[in-house]
């Protein structure tokens, strides 16, 4: 009873953040169709970035993160109007292409600047660990869990309440149309990258305090975002969040419970499932019918 | 000795766009031929076994590029895990090699077969997905099957790996991989005339439509993967074999997927010589700066390959025959229409192919 329920904390725990992680890589596949390969890779340059904030200017990850934020929608948007958005138009494969190559230039200018050492954030709360009725979290663990939730929700808030996320769901639910009634299709899938990007950052950050990290950490991160976003489902917040939480309380099971091996097989688990999911299901599992943003 | 036998062979390698038509059909055959007998001469020559990897280096590739062009290239579903294909083929002649002592030769045809028996399994379902849905399952395949051999550990000794008793002789890979890029390379010949790898280029450009015409289209995209992860699975038993060890990290390698999609790519995908220019001037390339750069190898190609895709989308090939719709395109077809048909030969993204070859060699 006690190895459940420390493993379903865990997995909550992991699951947040790889809620926050995949919502990126969502919200550029649901409105663009377009799959990022390099989303891994922005997740990394967070990580770097605040590890860096704190090495040489000593702030701590929480008080970057507003910045990180606008940092990652800057450069989203930058890689979306040059790299992206010109080859569009063409077959599925070009865009999967060019962020692949953009993967490999940010993995090559990781490892140049940073060589191959992992590296990790400290913050002033690395070293805390909460006991709770012999249940043990650790405080960055559950600092990271918060944020994203925080941040899931103002995203929500976002496409919901604003002007500029309504128009992005109109863009994703119907392009064409969205262009009829006045809508920059252009600038949206802009700032649908951006914001993707500025999600993957701050996940970046906050998963930094928590666990090592290196130049090549990027892919399995990408990979893991689209499992997430295959099993929720494009675009909704709710989906990915729920499929978020599956995931995560799969890899903790499995890693609680199998010695050894328990983390390769909760690897290998999330992309059978993702293969099965789309071979029976391509909608996603937790996507209702007919309801869409 | 190689050399004029290479050039030759690089030469029709560039009219087989619709100037090849200029030259006859005969002509295009002589030269082909002469490339053959040429390259198949090369070992009686004294050159010496890092010649010989290379140029079997380049080989394999050519029929790993080519492979993976039948299923994405033709057809247009990208397939982001074909490496999984090659491991598996390995595995299997691996584990009958070191655990049951097979002979090495009988394997093959047996890695072929659990090769295209697997991607029947995986395609049934997966086929009828499209675009992007398809990649992406295959690339979780591809890391599913990697975890899966690693944790296998009685089976495939895990990350320990296995070691193949095997005599490496570089003159009989370089036969091996040289005779398979042959019928590799004729099989897109044929692929791209016969009824079959019409259907499946009109798969490509509207599959509803190739349906609603009364092409079978699961049949036949399913047969092409089949034969692409047969072709794909016999190389992983051969280059296993030559390695002589293998562990879960070698025979599934990430670079794997990136080096088959921008080989094809690069020569033109869809194209019958499109991954065999593309595998010889991306292995030269790679070479070049792994020997000179080393660390900012991803750097360089990185950037090498967003520059393709966003300036020479169709490829070398592709822009040749068809590139109109390309700044470099139109550029060649300027330069084709106002001079005599040699004039494109001189063409700067052209020219690297015939110079990088001979000096190799």
């Amino acid at each position: 009873m006690h190895t459940l329920i420390q493993v379903v904390i865990d997995g909550i725990i992991l699951g947040g953040f790889y809620a926050l992680m995949a919502q990126g890589l969502s919200m550029i596949f649901g409105i663009m169709r377009v799959i990022n390969l390099a989303h891994g890779e922005f997740l990394v340059i967070g990580a770097y970035l605040a590890w860096m904030a704190h090495e040489y200017l000593g702030l701590d990850v929480l008080a970057v993160l507003p910045i990180l934020i606008i940092l990652g929608f800057v450069i989203g948007w930058a890689v979306s109007r040059l790299l992206v958005i010109p080859v569009l138009e063409r077959p599925e494969l070009m865009p999967l292409l060019i962020t692949f190559g953009l993967a490999a230039v940010i993995q090559g200018v990781l490892t140049l600047v940073f060589t191959t050492t992992p590296r990790m954030t400290t913050a002033f709360y690395s070293n805390s660990i909460l006991e709770f009725l012999g249940y043990r979290i650790s405080v960055a663990r559950l600092v990271m869990l918060v944020a994203a939730i925080v941040l899931l929700g103002l995203l929500s808030l976002f496409l919901n309440r604003t002007k500029a996320g309504k128009a992005m769901r109109a863009t994703a639910e119907n392009r064409e149309a969205a262009r009829i009634v006045g809508i920059d299709v252009t600038r949206i899938y802009c700032a649908a990258f951006g914001v993707g990007t500025a999600a993957a950052v701050a996940a970046g950050a906050l998963f930094s305090v928590t666990q090592g990290f290196y130049p090549f950490s990027g892919p399995l991160f990408t990979l893991k975002a689209f499992v997430i976003v295959i099993l929720g489902g494009r675009g909704r917040i709710s989906g990915t969040l729920a499929a978020a939480m599956f995931v995560g309380l799969i890899e903790s099971a499995l890693s609680g419970y199998v010695p050894n091996v328990g983390t390769g097989l909760g690897t290998a688990a999330a992309f059978i499932l993702v293969v099965i999911v789309l071979a029976t299901r391509p909608k996603g599992i937790f996507q209702l019918r007919g309801v869409n943003a | 000795m190689s050399n004029p036998a290479a050039k030759a062979r690089s030469i029709d390698l560039h009219d087989a766009g619709p100037s090849a038509r200029g030259i006859g059909r005969y002509r295009l055959l002589a030269l082909v031929l002469a490339g053959v007998v040429g390259l198949s001469v090369v070992p009686f020559f004294g050159v010496n076994d890092s010649v010989l990897l290379t140029m079997s280096t380049i080989f394999m590739w050519i029929i790993l590029s080519s492979s993976w062009n039948f299923i994405s290239g033709f057809t247009g579903y990208v397939d982001f895990g074909h490496g999984v294909f090659f491991g598996v083929g390995g595995y299997v002649t691996g584990i009958l090699v070191a655990k049951a002592g097979l002979p090495f030769a009988p394997t093959v045809p047996l890695a072929a077969l659990f090769s295209a028996v697997l991607a029947l399994i995986i395609g049934y379902p997966l086929l009828r997905l499209r675009g992007v849905y398809f990649s992406i399952a295959m690339l979780g395949l591809f890391l599913a099957i990697r975890e899966l051999t690693l944790i296998a550990k009685p089976l495939t000794a895990g990350a320990q790996g296995l070691i193949l008793p095997s005599e490496v002789d570089r003159t009989f890979f370089y036969y091996l991989f040289f005779i398979g890029a042959v019928l590799v390379v004729s099989l897109a010949w044929w692929l791209r005339r016969s009824q079959f790898g019409l259907s499946l280029l009109a798969i490509k450009d509207d599959e509803y439509g190739a349906e609603a015409r009364g092409v079978n289209t699961t049949v036949l995209k399913l047969t092409v993967f089949c034969l692409s992860a047969a072709i794909t699975g016999s190389v992983g038993a051969c280059w296993a074999y030559e390695v002589t060890f293998i562990d879960p990290g070698i025979m599934f390698r990430d670079s794997f997927l990136i080096n088959v999609a921008i080989m094809a790519t690069l020569g033109g995908l869809g194209t019958v010589w499109g991954p065999v220019i593309g595998s010889v001037v991306f292995l030269l390339v790679r070479d070049t700066l792994w020997a000179n750069q080393g660390n900012s190898f991803l750097v360089v190609f990185g950037v090498f390959l967003i520059v393709l895709v966003l300036f020479m989308p169709e490829g070398i090939v592709g822009t040749i025959q068809r590139g109109e719709r390309t700044v470099l395109g139109r550029l060649i077809r300027r330069l084709r229409h106002r001079g005599s048909s040699h004039v494109d030969l001189s063409h700067p993204t052209v020219s690297p192919a015939p110079t990088r070859i001979v000096t190799n060699d």
